[in-house]
């Protein structure tokens, strides 16, 4: 069994890590570095062979090329445990003078946007001043980055770095509504069916697993085979947040569900614990659900 | 790993909305429990801690409405999960977990209830990815003054003679028989019955025993049906089936899943 397959469970002591912990001595050249410890791993004096503990199961990752060796327990829990510069999904809960009130996960503390955390063009500009302030109703959807994430702290915080982010609209409806205008003057046409018809389509927030989540985000690896099976039969849009919410828009509220739902069965069926990661899993509930 | 007659069924994440949930199957007395733990959870302000995560246990009964007993068997499982957890990585917040009892083949003892429970925890505790110090595992044995007529699996007895292993059924007359996870018309004949639950690591986290004066046992120096010598055989040999075969069952378990 190589490094990467074996399940380490809590409290189980983790020799591979002495060699970075202790280097050894007989090479001037080797600097000790300091490992940092990532998620699942923490300090702890009473362990037997390391001075780390791992507090979660899942397999062990070391990097040890890099200038600072990173080790981590790697697992999926279904729970978002938040950890800083992910990008995620949020729903507005309420504004107060100084911030936005968002809920980042069910029955959970609600997180907050501050004001001067919340970019709204290439310029800097922040939401601070009123006259700058986003208008956003209750509700909306805002696609944000974590920034403060501590176990003390009231709540987390979370950051709009750039106009990239902020509220999620669709793209379609943005460029439609001008298109309606336009329609106005050239009405009867054809175009204004189809524009009418594209009104009425709403984007899909879908909850899935982190699993699923991370698999979605890692397009080119892991997701391939399930994003390009989806897109060959349906175009759409998403929005991935790591907090498990994927936003999801297409041309016709038909196409919203067919990929919501290809996506709520692979997560529902864990596909991707197969053997073949879930490839003919996958093509399997695409041909069901979109049709061959 | 070769599925043997003793090693549980477990099904884990039945429950699709749950962070971490399991299904276990004891192997002989066919117990069915259903677990799940959410967490960490916003926490009502009454319940909250200022440096840990609080933790709560509800146990539901198979049959009929909770009562005395699933408030004593969720008190117990909730003193051995308190030294697992490691409760500071979430102050402020809820750890819940709820556990169904689904199928018992009797819903009104506590030591049959007790291991499968302690058992299906741990398991959706680990899946749930809440922060612990080690992984435990439970066991239950009972005592017999004598194995005759003893239908068990293999593997499942052992005597307390000292020479250990005794799997073949022809013990002898005078030794006491320990059977391991019994049923219930074992448990009815049996002279104690202890819980016992180990760390991976093999510290002792719980010790349930208990005496029936309706066995063919009761007579020993303490009077309280069982010696003290004995139960440290007891003790060893349950510590070993925790800690090895225990450990063991959870790792294979766990082995199927992909971590990304």
């Amino acid at each position: 069994m190589s490094l990467e397959d074996t399940i380490i469970l809590p409290g189980d002591p983790l020799p591979q890590l002495t060699p970075l912990i202790s280097p050894p001595q007989e090479d001037p050249a080797i600097k000790p570095r300091a490992l940092r410890l990532g998620a699942g791993l923490t300090l702890s004096p009473s362990t037997s062979s390391t001075p780390i503990l791992p507090y979660r199961y899942g397999t062990l990752s070391l990097t040890t090329h890099t200038k600072r060796p990173t080790a981590s327990i790697l697992s999926t829990p279904r729970h978002y445990h938040p950890t800083p510069n992910d990008p995620v999904l949020v729903t507005l809960l309420r504004t107060t003078a100084e911030q936005f009130i968002v809920q980042l996960t069910p029955y959970t503390q609600p997180a907050i946007i501050p004001f001067e955390n919340y970019i709204i063009n290439n310029a800097g500009t922040t939401a601070s001043a009123r006259k700058s302030r986003p208008n956003l109703p209750i509700g909306a959807t805002i696609y944000a980055r974590v920034s403060v994430v501590h176990k003390h702290l009231e709540s987390i915080e979370l950051t709009v770095p750039d106009p990239t982010y902020g509220e999620v609209i669709s793209q379609k409806n943005t460029s439609t509504a001008q298109k309606t205008s336009k329609s106005k003057d050239q009405s009867g046409t054809i175009g204004a069916a189809s524009v009418a018809n594209r009104a009425e389509v709403t984007p899909y927030i879908l909850s899935i697993s982190q699993v699923m989540t991370r698999l979605l985000l890692a397009e080119e690896t892991h997701g391939k085979h399930l994003l390009s099976a989806v897109a060959a039969k349906v175009p759409f849009e998403m929005v991935v947040g790591r907090n498990g919410r994927v936003w999801i828009d297409a041309a016709t509220q038909k196409e919203v569900i067919k990929v919501v739902r290809c996506f709520k069965e692979f997560d529902e069926a864990e596909a991707w614990n197969e053997e073949d990661g879930g490839v003919i899993k996958g093509r399997e509930i695409v041909g069901r659900v979109c049709g061959r | 790993m070769t599925s043997s007659p003793l090693t549980p069924e477990i099904s884990l994440n039945p429950l699709p909305q749950s962070d971490g949930s399991c299904q276990y199957t004891c192997p002989t007395s066919r117990t069915t429990i259903l677990t799940s733990v959410n967490g960490p959870l916003e926490v009502r302000p009454k319940d909250e801690l200022p440096n840990h995560a609080t933790i709560e246990v509800v146990v539901k009964p198979g049959i009929g409405v909770a009562g005395v007993r699933e408030t004593r068997l969720s008190s117990i499982i909730h003193s051995t999960l308190q030294s697992l957890i490691l409760t500071n990585h979430h102050p402020r917040t809820l750890i819940q977990i709820v556990a169904q009892i689904v199928q018992a083949e009797d819903h009104t003892s506590l030591p049959l209830l007790l291991t499968p429970l302690i058992n299906c925890t741990i398991l959706s505790l680990l899946i749930a990815g809440i922060p612990m110090r080690t992984v435990g595992w439970s066991v239950h044995l009972a005592v017999l003054q004598d194995g005759k007529g003893v239908k068990s699996v293999e593997g499942q007895t052992f005597g307390l003679g000292g020479s250990g292993g005794g799997d073949e059924m022809e013990t002898e007359e005078s030794e006491q028989l320990v059977v391991r996870n019994p049923g219930s018309d074992i448990l009815s004949r049996a002279k104690s019955s202890h819980t016992l639950t180990f760390s991976k690591e093999g510290e002792i986290l719980l010790i349930e025993s208990l005496e029936y004066s309706q066995g063919s046992g009761g007579e020993s120096a303490d009077g309280q049906g069982w010696d003290i010598s004995d139960f440290v055989k007891l003790a060893e040999e349950g510590k070993r089936i925790c800690c090895e075969e225990g450990v063991e069952v959870i790792r294979a378990a766990l082995a199927e899943r992909k971590a990304f």
